[in-house]
């Protein structure tokens, strides 16, 4: 019988820190078997990124794996029974033991996955947690992980950032510009969202267009308009500018 | 009485420092020099082959534990915590003593000069210490509800301490899942009364965080705020689930971390002592070995290597080193007992271990490859000769009287366990 490695969910985002988690999950042996993403209703949700989560849709499938994709009401204590609901549907589904998670700073973020999913009887990987933001961003870059910013909520980063793919250059001036500016290199504050277009264990990847827009002095969107998988290696162009 | 150790082939005098070809000159249990060229009146031990270092301090032990050692290696803390409870409820004043011995046999022969205990009949763990000339803490521990007993326990516990030549008093309370807050304030009440210091098992395990999250509302290390038990003679063992606003705190009380890594990774307890923020923040954070039970080592050098091993696992980097170890268990360890000690400068306690140059885990030797190889390669097993406040407490001369407090705690632990 082949081996089958201990079996996890995936909290996925479809940003780069969850993407990133669930391939350390991948290469440490587990078995990530359902990615479980909780799509915020409210523009302000506090726990969970909502810019571009709904294309986690085209990214599960680009990564050839089942989605448990639920809406949260983005509300404080109503998001975390949100998040233990389809938790618990993961592991009655899926028989998962644990849970891999993208938290890399944020404990109020780590403990209250952690209580929810004491509950549950899960465990909880943060491979992420308390790493080097800027080690962190230069090495996604490095292991091939392509991604664009999709919003922005900072001072210091402004509206050029947005929809670019980040290459070596991008992150040493987002790196540059957190010192200066006093954000965090890898946006755990909220800073900026991104989403994940390219990365090593995906079939396919994801091609997006659109246009950036302002919503407030230091606050951009990047407004998805279009959206799909191509095969790798096909096309060029990913964003419109 | 004085004694030269002279002509050291290194001394590490603190993290950092190491200077080869060197005198030390220990004079009223403290350290009267260092330097060359020094005399002294006094006895002289040769120690052109052997390396100097401060003395380690075991932040943490359960030392009679050592009777249990190898019975129970599987099971996360929760279960094993349940075996060895079964197994305690045997365990007699005799054998606490008898297994004390050994254990502090065993910690001066790896070089511990100083250590801090949390187990049943404590005044035995004393007695065992205070004979074998090692600095000892221990004192009475609470655990379950409050009630008058425990008061009066408390209280005549810490009077027998205190006729105990060479020991300190602690003042514990096991752990919030398994204590109630009103012994919480209980204990801070009597370790102020009698300038004891103050210790709890704390965020272990993510049970416990939210256990103490559900019943109180807060997180471990807050509620332990909110009761009055931190303060800078307070040490929190464990903090393996720490969250970061509780580090603040840790640091705003002047509370010492207790780092036992080999304990939390042998029971799997999946945390992650956030070491270098702590180091950052200017907490005090000192390395213990947890009991025999659970490490099953008692060998600090072991624990300093494991220390620098799993944080530079847990954080992909490399910001944790060989200086910060040695610093946890030396100088660290000795700011927490409140003692000046933990360095070979004058004036500091005379505690003082001499490793065998000659082993070969200690070479190619050089002044800057010494720090490395005390934390990187050596082990306790390296340790030729141990001085607490002046005095030879090990050397190659004492080591069979300390195999023999093994053999008879080995015989009774036998006869109790099998």
């Amino acid at each position: 019988m082949p081996y089958r490695g201990i079996r996890l969910a995936s909290l996925f985002s479809g940003g780069k820190d969850s993407t990133y988690a669930l391939h350390w999950a991948f290469l440490k042996g587990f078995d990530v078997s359902v990615l479980v993403a909780l799509k915020p209703r409210r523009e302000d949700s506090w726990m969970f990124h909502r810019p571009a989560v709904e294309l986690t849709r085209l990214q599960a499938e680009a990564l050839g794996m089942p989605i448990l994709l639920r809406e949260t009401s983005g509300e404080k204590g109503a998001e975390l029974a949100d998040l233990e609901e389809a938790l618990r549907e993961a592991r009655d589904a899926y028989g998962v033991y644990g849970v891999v998670t993208g938290a890399l700073l944020s404990d109020y973020q780590r403990m209250n996955i952690n209580i929810v999913a004491h509950g549950l009887g899960l465990k909880v990987y943060s491979p992420l947690w308390r790493k080097d933001q800027e080690d962190y961003m230069r090495r996604l870059v490095r292991h091939g992980f392509r991604f664009i910013v999709t919003s922005i909520d900072a001072y210091g980063l402004g509206g050029r950032f947005l929809g670019r793919v980040v290459d070596e250059k991008m992150v040493e001036e987002i790196i540059s510009r957190s010192r200066r500016y006093g954000f965090n290199p890898a946006f755990e504050g909220g800073e900026a969202e991104t989403l994940v277009l390219d990365a090593p264990l995906f079939a396919k990847r994801l091609v997006v267009r659109g246009r950036p827009l302002r919503v407030g002095e230091y606050s951009w969107r990047f407004v998805i308009e279009e959206a799909r998988l191509v095969d790798k290696g096909v096309g060029d162009g990913d964003t419109a500018e | 009485m004085e004694i030269l150790l002279s002509r050291c082939r290194a001394a590490l005098l603190e993290p950092g420092r190491v200077e080869e070809d060197v005198d030390i000159l220990v004079s009223g249990g403290r350290i009267a020099g260092v330097g060359r060229g020094l005399g002294g009146g006094g006895d002289e031990i040769d120690c052109r082959r052997l390396v100097a270092m401060p003395g380690l301090v075991n932040a943490h032990t359960h030392a009679a534990m050592w009777a249990l050692r190898g019975l129970y290696d599987r099971g996360e803390l929760p279960e094993w915590l349940r075996s060895v409870g079964e197994a305690e409820e045997g365990v007699t004043a005799e054998l606490v003593y008898h297994a004390s011995r050994a254990a502090v046999a065993e910690m001066l022969m790896g070089g511990v000069t100083a250590f801090v205990d949390m187990y049943f009949h404590p005044l035995e763990t004393a007695r065992a210490a205070s004979e074998l000339g090692i600095r000892a803490y221990t004192g009475p521990v609470l655990a379950g509800e409050y009630g008058e007993g425990k008061a009066r326990e408390v209280e005549r516990v810490l009077a027998g301490l205190s006729r105990i030549e060479g020991v300190g008093p602690v003042v514990s309370v096991h752990a919030l899942y398994s204590s109630s807050p009103e012994l919480y304030r209980l204990a801070a009440e009597a370790a102020s009364r009698w300038g004891a210091l103050l210790a709890t098992h704390v965020s272990e395990t993510r049970d416990e965080v939210y256990y103490v999250k559900n019943l109180h509302g807060v997180f471990p290390v807050e509620l332990l705020d909110r009761l009055g038990f931190l303060g800078p003679r307070t040490s929190l063992v464990h903090l393996g689930w720490v969250a970061s606003w509780e580090l603040r705190l840790i640091g705003e009380r002047g509370a010492t971390a207790v780092h036992c890594p080999s304990s939390n990774m042998k029971l799997a307890t999946g945390g992650f002592l956030p070491l270098r923020e702590m180091l950052d923040a200017g907490i005090n954070v000192a390395l213990g070995t947890d009991g025999p039970a659970s490490n099953n080592s008692l060998d600090m050098f072991r624990e300093m290597r494991m220390a620098v091993l799993l944080s530079r696992n847990n954080y992909w980097h490399t910001r944790v080193g060989a200086g910060d170890a040695l610093a946890m268990a030396t100088r660290n360890g000795y700011r927490m007992l409140g003692l000046r000690g933990g360095a070979l400068k004058p004036g500091y306690l005379a505690d003082i271990v001499l490793l065998d140059a000659g082993s070969p885990r200690l070479r190619p030797l050089t002044a800057k490859r010494a720090e490395s190889h005390l934390v990187y390669s050596a082990c306790g097993c390296d340790v030729h000769t141990v001085l607490v406040g002046g005095r030879i407490v090990y050397s190659p001369e004492a080591r069979g009287a300390l195999l023999e407090a093994v053999e008879e705690a080995e015989r009774l632990a036998s006869e109790y366990f099998g």
